[in-house]
C-alpha cells in the first residue's frame, strides 16, 4: 500500500534487520550485566548493614546481661557512646521507651529478624534517612529492642543503577540503531545498483553489468558471478541475433536475385497464363522478403544501437497525424476512430521507430478486429511514463492468447486467413522495449486495449 | 536522362540497362568504386546510381569525395542493406535518396524522375495551376473551377507532392516516406484511402479527372 514508506522499507532491509537483531542481543546483554551488578552491589550493601545491626545487638544483648539492667537504660548507655545506628525500645505495652527512633507498635510488632523499610512516617529519624534496615528482637517478656541502620543507600544505590542502566540503554540504541541504518543503507545502495543494472538489462541493454567495488565483499562476489552470467547471456543472445540476421541477410540477396528474375521474365513473356504465374510468384517472394526484412529491422531495434539516435520526439502531434492518417481507411472498412491525446507529450525516442509501433497496432485493428466499429488512440503522461492506449471493439482476443500475440510468428487461428505474418506486434514490442517501455495486451469488453508503456515522458 | 550506374555485380547492371533503356536513358555502367568516382568527375550526368558495396572504393566514399569536390549530381544509394543505421549513413554521406534490394523497375523509375527534377532546384510556384485546380503553397488554399476544397493536413500534402511533378508517376513509398516520413510500409492502404479520399474530393463533379492511378506504380496528377 505504501511501497516507499522508508519505515516498511528499512525493515524489509535484511542489514538493517540484521543491525536490529544485534541491536536487541546487546540491549539484552546489557540487562543481565546490569542485574548482576546490582544483585552484588545490592547483597553486598545489605550484608554490611546486617554485620553492623547484628553486631550491636549482640553487643547490647551481652551488656544486658553482664549488668542486669532494664534495656532503655542500656539503649540510653550505647546511645551515648554513639555509632550513627538507630535504636528503639518498645515496652511490652507497646509504648515506646527508649532510642533515637520512635516505630509505632504495629510496626514493631511485625518486625520480625532482619528488615528493610521504607520511612513514611518520619518516626523522629533525621530527614536525610528515607530507608532503614535493621533487626527487632523480641524479649520473652514482651518487650521488643530494634536496632537499624540507615539503608537510604540501598534505595539510591537501585536508583544509580537504574540511571546509568537507562543511559548506557539509550547510548547501546543509538548507535545500533545509527549502525543499522548505516548498515541497511550501504546494503540498500548496492542492491539499488543491482536493480538499476538489472532494469537497464531487462529494457534491452545488454551490454550493462553491475559495478564490482574494491571492497571484494560478499555484494562483489555476487555481483561477479552475475556479471559473469551476464556476459554468457549475452554472448548466446548476440549469437542468436547474427545467426536471425545473417540468415535473413542472407536468404535476402538471393530471393532479390529471383525477384529481379521473375520481374524481367514478366516483362519478356506477355501470355495471360504466365502473367498469371509471374505475378504469383512475385506476390510470394515479396511475401518472403518482407518476412526477412521484418526480422532483420527487430534484430536492429533489440540490439539497442538506435539509442544512440534518440532525439526529442513531439508525441502528441504524431499521434494526432496517425489518427488522421488512419482515419480514411478506417472509415471505409467501418471504423470510427477517436482521439483523447494529451498535449505537449513528449519524450526522447526514435521518431520512426515510435510511427512504426503505433501504426503496427493500428494495422491489426485494420487486418484482425472483425466486426470493429469503432477504434480510440488516447495517450497521457503518468509520473515518468507515457501510457498511449490503443483500442477496438472488435470480436477480441481470449485473454490466455493476449501474451502470445507479443512473440514471433504467433498467428491466430483466426486470422490465418488475413495478410500478415506475426511479426507485427514482436516488432511493436521491441521498439517499446528500446523506449524502456512494454506492450500489454488487454480485454477491452469487446475488443482489444492496447496498452503501450514508454519511459522517459516530460511535458516539454 | 544520362545515368552514371556505379555496380560491381555485372548481372544486375545489365538488369538494371535493360529496365531503363525503354525510358529512354543513357546509362553509362562502371564496375567499380575508382573508376566511377573519375566517370561521375568528369562527365555530366543527370542522376547517379550507386550501389553502396563496392571493390576498392566503397560506394559511401565515392559519393563523399565527389559531395567534397563540389559535385552536387543527385545520387541514388542502391544497396542490399536495408538496416535502418545504413540509410542514414548513406544520407548523410550526401545520398539524396536510397532503395532497398530488391525493388520494383516502375519504383527506380519514379525515384530517378524525381532526382532529376531537382536538378538544378526548380523554385516551387507559390500558386500552380493544373487545368482548372489551383493550389496555393502560402496559404495552403486548394480550389478546382473557382470553387475552394477544404482538405485534411495530409491530403493537402499528399496532393502538393503530386503537383510538385505534374505528369511523373510518383510511387506509393515515395509518398509514404516525403509525406508521412515513413520508410516502411504500413499494413494498412493509408496511401490508397487519401488518394481515394482526394479524388473524391477534387475530381468527382469535376471534368477532367486529374489524379491518375498506374496500378502496380503509384500515382500521377495531369490533365489527360
Amino acid at each position: 500500500m505504501w511501497p516507499d514508506a522508508p519505515s516498511r522499507l528499512l525493515l524489509k532491509n535484511s542489514g538493517f534487520r540484521l543491525a536490529l537483531r544485534s541491536l536487541a542481543l546487546s540491549l539484552a546483554g546489557a540487562i543481565l550485566v546490569f542485574a548482576i551488578i546490582h544483585h552484588a552491589a545490592e547483597t553486598a550493601w545489605r550484608g554490611q548493614l546486617n554485620d553492623a545491626v547484628t553486631a550491636a545487638l549482640r553487643d547490647i544483648l551481652g551488656d544486658i546481661q553482664r549488668n542486669q539492667l532494664p534495656v532503655p537504660q542500656n539503649v540510653n548507655a550505647t546511645l551515648a557512646e554513639g555509632g550513627g545506628l538507630f535504636f528503639a525500645d518498645i515496652g511490652k505495652d507497646g509504648q515506646w521507651e527508649a532510642g533515637n527512633f520512635r516505630p509505632g507498635p504495629a510496626l514493631a510488632a511485625r518486625w520480625n529478624g532482619l528488615q528493610t523499610f521504607r520511612v513514611r512516617a518520619r518516626l523522629a529519624l533525621p530527614p536525610r534517612v528515607q530507608a532503614v534496615r535493621g533487626i527487632a528482637h523480641h524479649f520473652a517478656d514482651g518487650e521488643t529492642l530494634i536496632i537499624a541502620a540507615d539503608a537510604t543507600a540501598l534505595l539510591s544505590l537501585n536508583k544509580v543503577i537504574a540511571r546509568s542502566f537507562l543511559a548506557v540503554f539509550s547510548i547501546i540504541m543509538a548507535l545500533g540503531l545509527l549502525n543499522g541504518f548505516l548498515a541497511a543503507r550501504a546494503a540498500q545502495r548496492r542492491v539499488d545498483g543491482f536493480a538499476t543494472t538489472l532494469r537497464d538489462i531487462m529494457h534491452g541493454d545488454l551490454a550493462r553489468r553491475i559495478e564490482v567495488t574494491p571492497a571484494a565483499d560478499e555484494f562483489d562476489r555476487l555481483a561477479a558471478g552475475m556479471n559473469a552470467m551476464l556476459q554468457r547471456l549475452q554472448e548466446l543472445m548476440d549469437n542468436l541475433r547474427q545467426v536471425t540476421a545473417d540468415i535473413s541477410h542472407d536468404l535476402r540477396s538471393p530471393l532479390a536475385r529471383l525477384r529481379e528474375h521473375l520481374e524481367r521474365s514478366r516483362a519478356k513473356y506477355q501470355a495471360p497464363a504466365l502473367q498469371e504465374v509471374f505475378a504469383e510468384a512475385l506476390a510470394q517472394t515479396d511475401q518472403a522478403l518482407d518476412i526477412f526484412a521484418a526480422m532483420l529491422r527487430i534484430a536492429e531495434v533489440e540490439a539497442g544501437s538506435r539509442r544512440s539516435h534518440f532525439t526529442e520526439i513531439a508525441l502528441s502531434p504524431m499521434l494526432t497525424m496517425l489518427a488522421e492518417s488512419y482515419e480514411p481507411s478506417f472509415t471505409s472498412a467501418g471504423i470510427s476512430i477517436e482521439t483523447h491525446i494529451a498535449p505537449d507529450l513528449a519524450m526522447r525516442g526514435d521518431q520512426e521507430l515510435l510511427a512504426q509501433l503505433f501504426t503496427n497496432v493500428l494495422d491489426n485493428i485494420f487486418l484482425h478486429a472483425a466486426d470493429a466499429s469503432a477504434a480510440s488512440i488516447s495517450a497521457q503522461a503518468l509520473g515518468q511514463k507515457i501510457f498511449v492506449t490503443i483500442t477496438d471493439n472488435g470480436s477480441g482476443i481470449l485473454s490466455e492468447e493476449s501474451t502470445r500475440v507479443l512473440q514471433r510468428f504467433v498467428r491466430l487461428d483466426a486470422s490465418r486467413q488475413r495478410p500478415g505474418y506475426g511479426l507485427g506486434l514482436p516488432l511493436a514490442r521491441a521498439i517499446a522495449a528500446l523506449h524502456s517501455g512494454d506492450i500489454v495486451i488487454k480485454d477491452n469488453a469487446p475488443g482489444v486495449k492496447v496498452i503501450i508503456g514508454l519511459a522517459g515522458g516530460m511535458p516539454i | 536522362m544520362r545515368i552514371l550506374l556505379i555496380e560491381d555485380d555485372a548481372k544486375a547492371a545489365a538488369n538494371l540497362c535493360e529496365g531503363l533503356a525503354p525510358e529512354g536513358h543513357q546509362v553509362e555502367v562502371t564496375a567499380d568504386g575508382r573508376t566511377g568516382l573519375i566517370t561521375a568527375a568528369a562527365g555530366s550526368f543527370d542522376v547517379l546510381i550507386i550501389d553502396r558495396m563496392l571493390p576498392g572504393l566503397d560506394g559511401i566514399s565515392v559519393l563523399q569525395t565527389l559531395r567534397g569536390a563540389g559535385i552536387h549530381t543527385p545520387a541514388l544509394f542502391l544497396t542490399a542493406l536495408g538496416g535502418l543505421d545504413d540509410r542514414l549513413t548513406g544520407l548523410r554521406a550526401g545520398g539524396d535518396d536510397y532503395l532497398v534490394k530488391p525493388f520494383a523497375m516502375a519504383e527506380l523509375s519514379a525515384r530517378l524522375a524525381a532526382l532529376a527534377r531537382r536538378n538544378p532546384t526548380p523554385q516551387k510556384p507559390i500558386v500552380q495551376q493544373i487545368a482548372d485546380l489551383e493550389l496555393d503553397r502560402s496559404t495552403r488554399i486548394v480550389r478546382r473551377a473557382g470553387q475552394k476544397i477544404l482538405l485534411k493536413p495530409r491530403e493537402y500534402d499528399v496532393l502538393e507532392y503530386l503537383m510538385r511533378s505534374p505528369g511523373q508517376v510518383v510511387t506509393r513509398t515515395m509518398l509514404l516516406e516525403d509525406v508521412w516520413g515513413f520508410h516502411f510500409v504500413p499494413q494498412t492502404s493509408i496511401v490508397e484511402a487519401h488518394i481515394s479520399r482526394l479524388r473524391g474530393k477534387i475530381d468527382s463533379g469535376f471534368s477532367p479527372a486529374l489524379i491518375h492511378t498506374y496500378r502496380g506504380a503509384g500515382y500521377k496528377i495531369d490533365v489527360a
